[in-house]
């Protein structure tokens, strides 16, 4: 029988299947989850117009009994965008983590290895160069295909003469210089009205987001973040190195394009329901760390749970603070955030 | 209850009955390029997706909407570009940017049609929610034909038909003062502080098309758009050459210096005073766009000692 220290939870979840976890972890998912309750609390009751607590409480479990126009206001328009934001935070926070364990790159991060330049950079040809060509439902699957290509390119690029975590950061650096700068061109001299729209879901919008999109994602992920979470053994691992984790039974030539096809998955869906949300994936598992060290077992759930308290406090704020001018989510999440992660990194203590 | 407290509950309900059909609202199809939408004949409350072409163009047809997208900076007041000088908008509610109006506020207004811009397309579905949504081919129509479009939707053609009659006149007493239209060639740009590109606002554009007047061969080889440099404004030298300044953005300071280049100097339509440099907001893309440009330009060329390069 293992004898676990006193900090750790034995959890059966399912027959046979038993997880060991700590206390403290435990204790901060827990709260962390409380949180991301309120905020979606708090903006299913802020808005344009504003709802009290007790009415949106009725209007999301009894909406037979309210106003039409109210429940519109909650259901369809409130309640898409807050669980859009939520799910678009936490699949990029959760693509933020497998980027940095398997690059071992503080600074890795969706937003900086090319896979959501490549996304952005497909969007923007098929919204300002070609922009009757695909029907706008099937543009996140553009987006998508777009995160593919590049994450392909860059994997093979870097894996040419066998793998190495810097060789795919600096390659990825690279291309997403490359593809900014395609971005920025077409931004320049694309039709005016067309680019203004794009510059709006550029920034990270939420705007436009419909229950279908919310399904969509939430297929992705749920599928993308199981798998994550199930490889956090292996991401355990692969953060002390290649060699270690090769002794200890992964192979990362086998891991580490499964683990970046699941981040790409995870970005490209998001860039396609919400735009450039590009600091979530970088500050919000920084910020988990914070709590529950390298340990990926709980450090997934907890970015993920950061993620999407980012994201819904930054759509939130953004559509209210000057309402009824809509701020992107992007731009307020940068806006708030960057202090914040300023002040953290620079509370850090050398290691 | 007694007998007559049931005859008065009675009397009211009829009333109550008879006012609720009075009051259902009449629909019809309209149908235009963009899909067939069931709309009310004579809509009460309609929010416009678009301050200078469709916001303006209701305000013309004698419409006022009740709700309209507007310019607007972090801390100041909304701005409904066009409309606001030459309208009362005393009651219009801003309900956000072009890019991303706000459904909550359109909601509250409860609105019984919604216009908007093809680019707007992708809100529809959403739209659709609050009202019956009717998005206007602006970029593949004239301003000529989506206006009609527009007219037709709120049950204005009549207004419209005066508009184009008074158009028409313009454009007719144009060709018959100048009887060979396609010598005078026109340039129509905006100047910014590094660069410009060829664009003309208000229907500009359209006019100088209708009037049958033509464009340097500079013009005809470039690109819409674009934004180019300075140094080939020599290219789009023209009889005349149009520009804009936009109050709101001190653009008439800001491009000063180049004005006084020698380069600007050298211009032919400069040389000979015919360059034109009108308020960006002062008509918009309406048929009243149209009207005041046609008339500017009948105007200017017409009416005033005129030179051609040829």
């Amino acid at each position: 029988m293992n004898m676990l220290p006193a900090h750790f939870l034995r959890i059966k979840p399912f027959p046979r299947v038993v997880l060991h976890a700590r206390s403290s972890d435990i204790a901060w998912l827990i709260c962390f989850t409380i949180l991301l309750l309120s905020v979606l609390l708090w903006g299913a009751t802020t808005g344009s117009y504003q709802i009290s607590l007790f009415k949106s409480w009725h209007i999301i479990f009894t909406p037979e009994s309210e106003p039409d126009k109210l429940v519109r206001v909650i259901w369809e328009f409130r309640l898409p965008r807050l669980f859009a934001a939520a799910l678009c935070g936490a699949a990029l926070a959760i693509a933020g983590v497998i980027l940095q364990s398997i690059t071992r790159n503080a600074l890795a991060s969706p937003g900086l290895i090319g896979v959501e330049a490549g996304a952005s950079a497909t969007m923007l040809i098929f919204m300002v160069i070609i922009p009757e060509v695909i029907p706008a439902l099937w543009l996140p699957v553009c987006a998508m295909l777009g995160g593919f290509f590049v994450a392909v390119c860059i994997w093979a690029l870097s894996s040419r003469a066998g793998y190495s975590p810097i060789r795919l950061v600096l390659i990825g650096v690279g291309i997403t210089s490359m593809l900014s700068a395609f971005s920025e061109m077409l931004i320049t001299y694309g039709d005016i009205e067309l680019v203004e729209s794009a510059l709006m879901w550029l920034g990270g919008s939420l705007h436009q987001v419909s229950w279908l999109q919310v399904e969509a994602m939430m297929i992705w992920f749920v599928v993308s973040g199981t798998l994550a979470w199930l490889c956090f053994r292996q991401l355990n691992l692969l953060v002390l190195g290649d060699k270690v984790a090769f002794s200890r039974g992964v192979d990362n030539r086998k891991v580490i394009p499964f683990l970046l096809l699941l981040s790409v998955v995870l970005t490209s869906s998001s860039v396609a329901t919400a735009g450039t949300l590009t600091f979530v994936g970088l500050i919000a598992p920084h910020i988990a760390r914070r709590f529950c060290s390298d340990r990926h077992g709980a450090l997934i759930p907890l970015s993920a749970l950061i993620g999407a308290c980012l994201v819904v406090l930054g759509d939130t704020l953004g559509r209210t603070v000057f309402s009824p001018l809509q701020l992107p989510a992007g731009l307020v999440l940068v806006l708030v955030g960057a202090p914040y992660f300023i002040i953290l990194m620079s509370r850090l203590r050398k290691t | 209850m007694n007998i007559f407290q049931k005859l008065i509950a009675f009397f009211i309900g009829v009333i109550g009955l008879m006012s609720f059909s009075l009051q259902a609202t009449e629909m019809r199809v309209f149908e235009n390029k963009f899909g067939k939408v069931e709309v009310p004949v004579k809509p009460q409350c309609i929010v416009s997706l678009h301050d200078f072409s469709l916001t303006i163009q209701l305000f013309e047809l004698g419409v006022r909407p009740c709700g309209s997208v507007a310019r607007k900076k972090l801390w100041s007041d909304p701005s409904f570009r066009g409309v606001q000088h030459r309208f009362n908008t005393e009651g219009l509610v801003y309900v956000g940017s072009h890019k991303s109006p706000d459904e909550e506020v359109i909601s509250m207004l409860e609105p019984d049609l919604i216009v908007g811009l093809y680019y707007q397309e992708k809100l529809k579905n959403k739209l659709s929610l609050i009202a019956p949504t009717v998005i206007l081919p602006t970029k593949s129509k004239s301003i000529k034909e989506w206006a009609s479009q527009l007219a037709d939707l709120v049950g204005q053609s009549a207004r419209f038909k005066d508009q184009q009659e008074e158009y028409n006149w313009i454009i007719g007493e144009f060709k018959r003062l100048v009887p060979e239209p396609e010598k005078i060639t026109v340039t129509t740009l905006e100047i910014y502080e590094d660069n410009f590109q060829l664009i003309g606002r208000g229907g500009l554009d359209e006019v100088i098309s209708d009037m049958g007047l033509s464009r340097p061969t500079g013009y005809l080889d470039a690109k819409k758009g674009v934004n180019y440099s300075l140094e080939r404004i020599s290219d789009m030298d023209a009889d005349i050459i149009i520009d804009t300044y936009e109050p709101l953005l001190n653009t008439r300071e800001d491009t000063k210096a180049f004005r006084r280049s020698v380069q600007w100097k050298n211009l032919f339509a400069v040389q000979n005073n015919q360059f034109l440099y009108f308020n960006r907001s002062r008509y918009g893309d309406s048929m009243g766009g149209l009207i005041g440009s046609a008339y500017l330009l009948l105007s200017h060329i017409t009416e005033r000692e005129f030179k051609t390069k040829k």
